[in-house]
C-alpha cells in the first residue's frame, strides 16, 4: 500500500511540474501588476514590427527581438511569445538564427499546436544548427500536415530542405581543409560587412557595409543604414583601416560591390536602379570616374546583381534574372565585340544554372575556373559556393567547396585570389565583430600524409636489418597554372610614372589577346598570363619607343608572380630598344611567323612618326666564329629591313647592320645570357 | 716387443664449427699402444675435446701437434681452421682450410669454412665463390646454400637467393632460418602471400622473434592488420627488448586508426632505445593524426636531432608546422626534405612561392 501511495505521489508531482502555458492576462500576475504592464507595453512595441505591412514583412521581424525578450524575461512560459521570438530569430536579415532553437522548442512544449508551421520552423532552426536528423524529423512532421493539392509549393520546399540536410550530412563527413580567419578590425565592425571583392594580387579589397558613416547618413526602409562601398589596402602584412570610397562611387542610396577587374582598375557597382543594374567606374590616376551604367546588353529591366571580368578584359560573367533562364537568377557570359561593345549575354547552360538561384559570380585569374553560389546542386542549405572548370568547350560539374566553407546559411559573394589559395566572403561566426563579417579562407588542399619509418631483420643469419620506409601514397597538389606579371612603367629619363598601353599578343597565333593601361598616376600595371602560351608584350606610349618583352610560359608552369618595371625611352636620336619578339629559324635569317606582331608594331611606329630614320642591328652570342656571326647577324637585320620595305616603309629611312658577337648585353657563360645576347635591336639614327 | 696396432676404425666427420659444430663423433677411435699415426689422432681428439670445452688456444696446440706428427692429416687442418675461425683469425683459418682442400678436394666443409672467413673479411664475392665450391663438392650441404643465398639477398639478387634457400630447405627440411630468408626473398619480390607462408613454416620449425616480426610486417603490407598485431606481439613476447618490433606494431595500429595505441608502442620502443629516431618520427605522425601538433613537432625535432639527415622527419615536421600556422617554417622544412631525397616534399615546397 505504501508503495502505491508513493508511486501516486511521484506521478502527481510529475504532472504538476510539467510546464503549462501562461497567458499574458492580468489575473495571472496579480502580485506584479507593474511588471505585467511593462511587459505588455514591450510586446506592443514588438508587435509593431511583427505586424508591419510591407512587401517583405519578414525583413522587419528581427527588430522585434529586444522587445519580446524583455517581455519573455517577465513571463518565459507563454507559448506564443516564445514562438514569435523564435520566428524573429529566423527572419532573413537576422544574423543569429540558431538562437531561435530554445524558444521554438519551448513554444512547442507549451503548446504543440501553437502555429501550423511550428515543425517547419523547428526544422529550419535545427537545419541551420546542423542537427540534421532532428531537422529531417521536423520537416517530415511538417510535411504530413500539408494539403497535397493546395500546398504543392510548400511540399516541394520541404522535400528540398530534407535533401539539403542529407547533402549536409555527407559534406560534413569529409570537411575541406581550410583556415577561416576574420580579416580583422580594420575592415569588420559591429555593423554588417559583406560582398568582398579583391584584386588578383590581394593588395586591395573593396566591400559593402551598412554603417553610420554611410553617404547621406540615413537609414533604409529596413531600419539599417544604406549600403556603401569601402576600400582597404593590404600593406606590410596587414589590412589598413577601411575608408568609405565616397563620391562619386557612393550615393545617398544603396551602393554595393558587384565586381572588380583583376588589375583593380575597373570597379563594378550594384545600384537599385531599373530593377537592379550594374554600373562601372574606372580608376584614373588615383580618382575613380563617375560610375556609368554598363553599356551594351548588360543591364535590363530585370535584376542584375554581380559581374566578373575575365583576365582577357573581353569576357564578362553576369548574374541576372532576366527571362529565358533556368529559373530565378542565372549566370551568363558576355563578350566584348570588335566595336568594343558588350554583346548579347549567353546563358552558361544547365550544368551551371539550376531552377533555383545562382548568384555572386567570380572568374579566377586563370580565366578557366568559375566560382559562384547556388541554391541548387548539392547545397547544404541556402546558397553554397561552388566551382567549375572550363575545358574542351564545356564546364565541369560544379563542385561544392565543402564544409566549413559552406554552411546551411547563405554563403554567397565569394571572391577568389589569383593563386587560388585564398578566398574571401561574408559569414556570421561566433568570433565575429557583430552581424556579418568578412573572412579570409586559406585552402590547404588535400591532407598531406605523414610518413612512418620501419625496419625488419629480414635475414635470420647474422646479416643485419634491412631498412624499409613506408609512405602512404602522395596526393597530387592542385596548382593554378598562371603567371601574375606586374610592375611600374616610367620615363627612362625623368623616372616619372607613365600611363602606357600594354598589349598582350599570342605570338604563335598572332592574335592580340588583351589590351590594358597602366595607372596614370602611379604607372602601375598588372596582367594575368595563363600558362601554355608564348606571349609578346608591348608597352606603348605616345612619343616613346615601345618596349618589347617575351614570356614563353610552358603549359606546366605553376603559379608565380613576376615583377617587371619598364622604363620607356623617348623618341630621340640614339634611343634604342631590343625587339624581343622577333624570331628566326635556327641558324638562318628567315623570319618566323611569331614575329609578325612585333614587325607590325614597328611598321606602325614608323608610319606614325614618318620622319624617323632607324638602324636595325643584329647581334649573336659568342658561339661560332666572328665572321660567321657577323654574316648571320647582318643577314637577319636585312630580313627585318626587307620586311619593312615590303610593307611600305621607305627604303631610305632604313639601314641595317650585323655586329656579330660584339656588344654583348649579358654574359656568354650561361644559356640565359647567350639567349639575351642573340637579339635584334632598333635604334633611332635620325628624326 | 712393440705391437703395431692397426687403426680399427676412425671417422672423418669433422664439420664446420659455425653451423656444423664438432661432435664426439668427430673423434678418431684408436686402440692399443700409440703409433705415430695414433699419436696424431690422440692429439686431434684432444683438440676436439678442448674446443668443446671452449679452450680454443689449447685446441690449436693439439691440432698443431697432430699436424706436426702427420703433415697430411687433413681433418686436423680442417678443425684447426675451424678453431681459428671461432677466434676470428680469418686469414690463418683460410690458410688451414685451403690446405685441407688441397689434401681433399671434396672437403665441402673446408670450402664452407673459407666462405665463412670471407664473410668475416667483408669479401662477399669470394665468400660466394667458396660456398659454390662447397656445394659442388657436396650438393647436400644445406648451410652452404643458405649462406650463399644470404650473399645473393644482400646483392638484391632475390630470385637466385630464393633458389638457394629452396635447396637449403630441400637438404634440411626443418631449416627455420632458410624458410625465414626465403620468405624475405618473396616479400622483396612483392609476393606477400608466399612470404607469409614461408615465415609460418619457419615458425613451425623454430619460433624466432625476428621471424614473427617479419611475418607481422608481411601481414601489415598485405593489409592483414589484426594478424600483423598478433605476430608483432609474439615477437616482443619472445624478445622483451625488441624495440624494432614495437615500432612496427605501433605502425600497424596507426594503419588501423588506433593512434593512441600506436603511441603506446612507440613509447615502448623509445623506452628500450632512446636513440631510435624512427620511433620519434612515427610517434610524431600519430600525434599529428590526433591533432596534437605541438607534440608532433617536438618529436620531429628529436628525430632530426638524432639523425640530421632524416628527410622524412623534416617532411612530417613541415606538415605539423603548416597546421600550426607556421607556413615559413613548414616551407623551409619541405625544402630541406626535398634536398634529402623525399620526392613529395618538392611538390609541397613549390606551393610555397
Amino acid at each position: 500500500m505504501k508503495k502505491v501511495l508513493l508511486l501516486l505521489a511521484l506521478f502527481t508531482a510529475q504532472i504538476l511540474s510539467a510546464q503549462q502555458n501562461v497567458e499574458f492576462e492580468k489575473k495571472n500576475f496579480k502580485d506584479n501588476v507593474k511588471g505585467f504592464k511593462q511587459a505588455m507595453d514591450s510586446i506592443k512595441e514588438g508587435d509593431k514590427f511583427w505586424e508591419m505591412p510591407s512587401q517583405f514583412p519578414s525583413e522587419w521581424h528581427f527588430h522585434c527581438i529586444p522587445y519580446y525578450l524583455y517581455a519573455n524575461a517577465f513571463n518565459p512560459d507563454n507559448a506564443m511569445l516564445n514562438y514569435k521570438i523564435g520566428e524573429c530569430y529566423l527572419s532573413p536579415f537576422s544574423p543569429f538564427k540558431t538562437m531561435s532553437i530554445p524558444y521554438l522548442e519551448k513554444a512547442y512544449k507549451l503548446n504543440p499546436n501553437i502555429m501550423p508551421d511550428i515543425h517547419y520552423l523547428l526544422g529550419r532552426a535545427y537545419h541551420l544548427n546542423m542537427e540534421w536528423d532532428k531537422a529531417i524529423k521536423e520537416y517530415n512532421n511538417y510535411g504530413v500536415t500539408l494539403d497535397v493539392k493546395k500546398q504543392q509549393a510548400q511540399i516541394a520546399d520541404t522535400k528540398k530542405k530534407i535533401q539539403e540536410c542529407k547533402n549536409g550530412m555527407e559534406l560534413v563527413k569529409h570537411p575541406t581543409r581550410v583556415f577561416i580567419d576574420n580579416v580583422g578590425a580594420s575592415i569588420n565592425t559591429q555593423y554588417r560587412e559583406y560582398g568582398p571583392i579583391i584584386s588578383a594580387d590581394e593588395s586591395e579589397m573593396i566591400f559593402t557595409s551598412r554603417r553610420p558613416n554611410t553617404t547621406g547618413g540615413k537609414l533604409a526602409d529596413d531600419g539599417l543604414y544604406f549600403e556603401d562601398l569601402y576600400i582597404s589596402l593590404f600593406r606590410n602584412g596587414q589590412w589598413l583601416p577601411a575608408t568609405n570610397m565616397g563620391d562619386p562611387i557612393n550615393t545617398a542610396d544603396h551602393d554595393a560591390t558587384a565586381g572588380l577587374s583583376p588589375d583593380g582598375q575597373i570597379l563594378y557597382i550594384y545600384r537599385d536602379e531599373n530593377g537592379g543594374d550594374i554600373y562601372q567606374s574606372f580608376l584614373e590616376g588615383d580618382e575613380w570616374s563617375k560610375p556609368k551604367e554598363m553599356g551594351g546588353k548588360i543591364n535590363s529591366k530585370s535584376h542584375e546583381s554581380s559581374v566578373s571580368l575575365a583576365p582577357d578584359n573581353k569576357t564578362l560573367y553576369l548574374v541576372t534574372d532576366r527571362p529565358g533562364g533556368y529559373g530565378d537568377r542565372d549566370i551568363y557570359k558576355v563578350v566584348l565585340n570588335d566595336k568594343a561593345k558588350w554583346g548579347e549575354p549567353e546563358n552558361l547552360g544547365p550544368t551551371i544554372n539550376t531552377q533555383y538561384g545562382e548568384e555572386g559570380v567570380d572568374i579566377q585569374a586563370d580565366g578557366k575556373t568559375l566560382f559562384f553560389s547556388s541554391q541548387g546542386h548539392n547545397t547544404m542549405g541556402g546558397f553554397d559556393v561552388f566551382k567549375s572548370a572550363y575545358d574542351s568547350g564545356k564546364w565541369s560539374e560544379p563542385e561544392n567547396l565543402g564544409y566549413p566553407v559552406n554552411t546551411p546559411g547563405d554563403d554567397v559573394f565569394f571572391s577568389i585570389s589569383a593563386s587560388g589559395k585564398h578566398g574571401y566572403y561574408a559569414s556570421v561566426r561566433k568570433e565575429g565583430f557583430g552581424e556579418t563579417d568578412i573572412y579570409k579562407i586559406t585552402f590547404l588542399g588535400p591532407e598531406k600524409p605523414v610518413a612512418l619509418s620501419n625496419e625488419d631483420n629480414l635475414m635470420a643469419g647474422n646479416a643485419g636489418g634491412v631498412s624499409d620506409v613506408m609512405m602512404t601514397s602522395a596526393v597530387a597538389v592542385n596548382k593554378t597554372k598562371m603567371t601574375l606579371l606586374k610592375g611600374v612603367i616610367t620615363d627612362s629619363t625623368t623616372h616619372l610614372p607613365l600611363e602606357a598601353s600594354i598589349e598582350l599578343v599570342d605570338n604563335k597565333k598572332n592574335v592580340v589577346i588583351a589590351d590594358f593601361k597602366s595607372n596614370s598616376k602611379t604607372g602601375k600595371y598588372l596582367v594575368s598570363l595563363p600558362s601554355g602560351t608564348n606571349y609578346g608584350i608591348a608597352v606603348k606610349a605616345e612619343n616613346y619607343l615601345f618596349y618589347s618583352a617575351n614570356f614563353d610560359i610552358p603549359d606546366t608552369a605553376v603559379y608565380q608572380v613576376v615583377e617587371k618595371n619598364v622604363a620607356l625611352q623617348s623618341l630621340n636620336v640614339g634611343s634604342r630598344i631590343v625587339l624581343r619578339n622577333i624570331f628566326f629559324d635556327f641558324d638562318k635569317a628567315t623570319l618566323r611567323s611569331e614575329s609578325t606582331a612585333e614587325l607590325d608594331r614597328l611598321i606602325n611606329l614608323l608610319t606614325t612618326y614618318a620622319t624617323l630614320k632607324i638602324e636595325i642591328s643584329g647581334y649573336t652570342d659568342n658561339k661560332g666564329s666572328q665572321p660567321y656571326n657577323q654574316k648571320l647577324s647582318e643577314a637577319r637585320s636585312k630580313s627585318v629591313v626587307d620586311y619593312l620595305i615590303k610593307h611600305g616603309i621607305q627604303e631610305g629611312r632604313l639601314t641595317y647592320k650585323g655586329y656579330g658577337m660584339d656588344n654583348p648585353i649579358a654574359t656568354n657563360e650561361t644559356d640565359e645570357g647567350r639567349q639575351q645576347n642573340r637579339r635584334t635591336e632598333f635604334k633611332i639614327i635620325g628624326k | 716387443m712393440k705391437i703395431t696396432l692397426l687403426v680399427s676404425s676412425f671417422l672423418l666427420c669433422a664439420g664446420s664449427l659455425m653451423a656444423q659444430n664438432a661432435t664426439p663423433g668427430d673423434t678418431i677411435k684408436t686402440a692399443g699402444n700409440n703409433t705415430p699415426d695414433q699419436k696424431a689422432q690422440i692429439s686431434y681428439n684432444k683438440g676436439i675435446e678442448d674446443f668443446t670445452k671452449g679452450d680454443f688456444k689449447a685446441a690449436i696446440v693439439d691440432f698443431d701437434t697432430a699436424i706436426a706428427i702427420q703433415p697430411t692429416f687433413e681433418p686436423a687442418y680442417l678443425n684447426r681452421g675451424n678453431t681459428k675461425l671461432k677466434l676470428k683469425d680469418y686469414q690463418n683459418a683460410i690458410t688451414d682450410y685451403t690446405k685441407a682442400t688441397e689434401l681433399n678436394p671434396k672437403d665441402d666443409k673446408a670450402f664452407y669454412g673459407i666462405g665463412q672467413c670471407m664473410t668475416g673479411l667483408n669479401s662477399s664475392d669470394k665468400a660466394g665463390e667458396a660456398y659454390t665450391k662447397a656445394i659442388e663438392a657436396n650438393p647436400k650441404n644445406a648451410d652452404a646454400y643458405y649462406y650463399r643465398g644470404e650473399i645473393r639477398f644482400l646483392a638484391k639478387d632475390y630470385k637466385n637467393a630464393q633458389d638457394d634457400f629452396t635447396q637449403a630447405i630441400s637438404n634440411k627440411p626443418n631449416y627455420a632460418e632458410a624458410f625465414n630468408d626465403r620468405g624475405s626473398c618473396k616479400i622483396e619480390q612483392k609476393d606477400y602471400k608466399g612470404g607469409i607462408d614461408d615465415y609460418k613454416e619457419s615458425i613451425k620449425a623454430n619460433k624466432l622473434a625476428s621471424t614473427y616480426n617479419n611475418l607481422g610486417s608481411a601481414q601489415r603490407k598485405n593489409g592483414e592488420l589484426d594478424a600483423a598485431l598478433d605476430s608483432y606481439s609474439q615477437a616482443v613476447a619472445l624478445k622483451a627488448d625488441y624495440y624494432l618490433a614495437y615500432n612496427n606494431r605501433g605502425t600497424a595500429k596507426f594503419d588501423k586508426g588506433d593512434y593512441a595505441g600506436a603511441i603506446y608502442d612507440f613509447n615502448k620502443a623509445i623506452e628500450i632505445n632512446a636513440k631510435y629516431s624512427y620511433a620519434y618520427n612515427n610517434r610524431a605522425s600519430a600525434e599529428f593524426k590526433m591533432k596534437d601538433y605541438d607534440k608532433a613537432k617536438a618529436d620531429c625535432d628529436k628525430a632530426i636531432q638524432l639523425d640530421p639527415n632524416y628527410g622524412y622527419a623534416y617532411l612530417n615536421r613541415g606538415i605539423a608546422e603548416e597546421m600550426m600556422r607556421k607556413q615559413d617554417d613548414a616551407c623551409a622544412d619541405w625544402k630541406k626534405a626535398s634536398t634529402l631525397g623525399v620526392p613529395v616534399a618538392k611538390d609541397y615546397s613549390q606551393d610555397c612561392q
